[in-house]
């Protein structure tokens, strides 16, 4: 995923709606599949991404160049994500309906795939399912998720390690059921 | 398994980059000699096997379309702000603005409030001598009306501020009071004169004046 140069950036900041709108269609696709991974919903990862635009759109002039563009856009949804799901927590999450084809994960359409992720990742603390989004299905280095979620290599090493040791345990239950 | 417990992390942590050389070369040590451990490394890869289609297939938004044209509508309705403005409100609200002005709000007055805290205490003491003075005003020395007033002068520390001047004013009168001095003008009258016409300066004056007294 490439940064968009830093004339689009700046047309952006300097109220170019037409710039800003060329922003919006090269990541918005990737905002969302994150923001989907994340949360499990697809209308709730269209909120978040639209709020997440708006952020970027409202505070453009903080963005340090110095920094990949993916990154940072990538922060503000997973701290919204991270709101969300702490929100969520709150209330009953409801068991999505297992998909009814045969091989669960070789073949899937989209809200397959989400539910399986919310099977796998039910019942994880916001920060461990946002690692392991960010890691296991975004596929980022650790360093890249670190930096995403304002977070030390450690930390986050830590909370994937759980994650993926709730999820083994998940699996295992559902293939015994 | 206890002696297992300190390789269980590392074996969740399979992925390249994950841990460092000499971790991975321990672990794969222990690996030779501990099959529980195997085991739990063959149903993380079990485990990788089946995240990795997760992985690869990406949701897409149902109408990418709309979703762009719903987030230009918002951001052109009026209210949201325009990028390339720095409002003075999201400068203030960035965490360490916001931590110099906690502090300033909180340091400043504290500062003020404590060096007025122990001006008051002195003026006090300085006071409670005045009420001890002798009942017979003439019966006070020279030297003692100086001294008292120098200290006055010097509880007060610099006369920038106007209540500070008014106390000094007040010692002053009640000085004068006590001593009944007449000559050369009344004291406290003088020192209030000399106070207005040359605010902060007119300290070392102040005490040329006692001095000549």
């Amino acid at each position: 995923m490439s940064d968009p140069g830093p004339d689009i950036i700046e047309a952006s900041r300097n109220g170019d709606e037409g710039a800003f709108r060329c922003l919006v269609e090269s990541y918005q696709g990737y905002a969302y599949a994150l923001a989907a991974r994340a949360l499990g919903d697809p209308e709730e990862a269209g909120d978040v991404v639209q709020e997440a635009f708006v952020r970027v759109w409202k505070h453009l002039h903080r963005y340090d160049k110095k920094k990949k563009f993916t990154t940072w856009l990538y922060s503000i949804v997973s701290r919204l994500c991270i709101d969300r799901l702490r929100r969520r927590r709150s209330m009953v999450e409801l068991d999505p309906e297992w998909p009814a084809s045969g091989d669960l994960f070789s073949q899937f359409c989209d809200r397959d795939l989400l539910s399986i992720i919310v099977r796998l990742t039910r019942g994880l603390p916001p920060l461990q399912r946002m690692v392991f989004t960010l890691r296991d299905l975004e596929d980022l280095e650790i360093d890249r998720v670190a930096e995403i979620l304002g977070r030390t290599r450690r930390s986050v090493t830590a909370n994937l390690w759980l994650a993926r040791r709730s999820i083994r345990q998940r699996l295992q239950e559902l293939e015994e059921k | 398994m206890k002696r297992c417990r300190r390789w269980i992390q590392l074996i969740h942590l399979y992925r390249s980059g994950e841990i460092g050389d000499a971790d991975r070369t321990r672990l794969e040590r222990h690996l030779m000699n501990c099959p529980r451990c195997t085991r739990l490394l063959d149903s993380m890869a079990e485990l990788e096997q089946r995240v990795a289609p997760l992985r690869r297939s990406r949701p897409t938004p149902p109408d990418p379309e709309q979703l762009t044209q719903n987030i230009i509508e918002r951001i052109v309705r009026p209210g949201v702000r325009e990028p390339a403005a720095v409002s003075l409100l999201s400068w203030l609200s960035r965490p360490r603005i916001r931590l110099a002005l906690c502090s300033a709000i909180i340091l400043i007055p504290g500062f003020y409030i404590v060096q007025e805290w122990g001006t008051l205490r002195r003026v006090q003491q300085l006071e409670r001598r005045l009420a001890d003075l002798p009942e017979k005003p003439r019966e006070i020395s020279l030297p003692g009306i100086r001294s008292l007033t120098a200290e006055a002068i010097v509880s007060r520390g610099n006369l920038s501020s106007p209540a500070r001047i008014r106390t000094l004013v007040d010692v002053a009168e009640k000085l004068s009071r006590l001593a009944r001095i007449r000559t050369q003008g009344d004291l406290a009258g003088r020192l209030r004169t000399l106070i207005r016409i040359r605010g902060p300066e007119g300290r070392p004056e102040l005490f040329r004046m006692m001095n000549d007294f």
